[in-house]
């Protein structure tokens, strides 16, 4: 994949980064993402915990969908980007599994050595 | 060739500027450390119910505060960002300033938060927990300070980072770095959006 070289300081802006990609409204996103943040902060108080958590993480997740595409501008990106984050999550994925049985395996009632 | 597959290929060929693609494998590399942090918390949380009990003495008020706090400066550092492609350097060093306040902001919260709850008792270790025989209870709050601890350390470094940049900006250099900065911010940001759920909303 080509790079640009953006270290020379002669050249501050050069016009490649300067139409590397657009800005999409901020101010809108912003206030969507504190009307999800309100509302995870509701549904906090009206599901039972198991279902809470899930839509908390829904929202989490959906969150991060805005601050991602938008604020740090992958929409912008190319393909290969999104898949260096999916690799990342795949991996995180498989340690999540890999580790499971090691936690769900230990005694609820864990007493440490003295 | 048809029209999606050029459109996949342009994609792929199109030029990422060197900063942005050093940053997104900066923030990989981030995204394992806090990811693997958060998975183990899970799945413990999920073993052991009585954590719950243990995150009800957390201030969801101050979590959701800095939460505020935290997209807020989100959007002050991407403004930034914005005025320094119109080469606006007043609106980019009014804009910093924002961000470097909001990380302020966010740590004196953190700090009144950590002093509540150490003169309660809870500490990394948690002592008094343990000598009531509370082990895993004491195994929540040693998870809480390593994964806020950490977010914190994260966030000093990026006002630090900041505050050199705006230096730069200030004699008229470095303007693309406003934005990766600003890139570095967003992840903190992402990931408080996962801490304060955990830690602050699920009880």
């Amino acid at each position: 994949m080509e790079t640009i070289n953006q270290n020379n300081d002669n050249v501050i802006y050069p016009d490649a980064v300067h139409e590397y990609h657009g800005h999409p409204h901020y101010g809108k996103v912003l206030l969507s993402l504190l009307a999800l943040l309100a509302l995870s902060l509701v549904i906090g108080y009206i599901f039972s915990p198991a279902w809470a958590i899930f839509f908390i993480f829904a929202t989490a997740v959906w969150k991060t969908s805005l601050v991602m595409r938008n604020f740090m501008h992958l929409r912008y990106e190319p393909l290969f980007l999104f898949m260096v984050i999916a690799a990342v999550l795949l991996i995180l994925f498989a340690f999540f599994l890999g580790v499971y049985p090691d936690i769900t395996a230990v005694p609820r009632d864990v007493t440490l050595p003295r | 060739m048809d029209t999606t597959h050029q459109s996949h290929l342009s994609m792929n060929l199109k030029k990422v500027p060197e900063g942005r693609m050093g940053l997104w494998v900066l923030i990989a590399g981030e995204l394992v450390i806090f990811g693997g942090l958060i998975g183990c918390y899970l799945e413990y949380r999920l073993r052991y119910p009585q954590w719950s009990a243990m995150a009800a003495h957390t201030s969801t008020f101050i979590g959701a505060l800095n939460t505020v706090v935290l997209l807020c400066s989100s959007y002050t550092i991407v403004r930034a960002h914005e005025a320094a492609q119109r080469r606006d350097i007043p609106k980019v060093l009014t804009w910093m300033s924002c961000t470097i306040a909001g990380g302020l902001m966010f740590l004196v919260d953190k700090g009144i938060e950590y002093y509540r709850e150490i003169n309660e008792g809870f500490t990394f270790t948690s002592p008094m927990l343990q000598q009531a025989g509370d082990h895993v209870g004491s195994l929540f709050w040693s998870f809480y300070y390593i994964m806020t601890g950490l977010h914190g350390t994260h966030v000093l470094v990026g006002m630090i980072v900041m505050f050199i940049i705006m230096m730069q900006v200030k004699n008229g250099k470095n303007l693309h770095r406003v934005e990766l900065a600003g890139m570095y911010w967003h992840m903190v940001d992402l990931i408080w959006i996962f801490l304060f759920p955990l830690l602050y909303i699920a009880k």
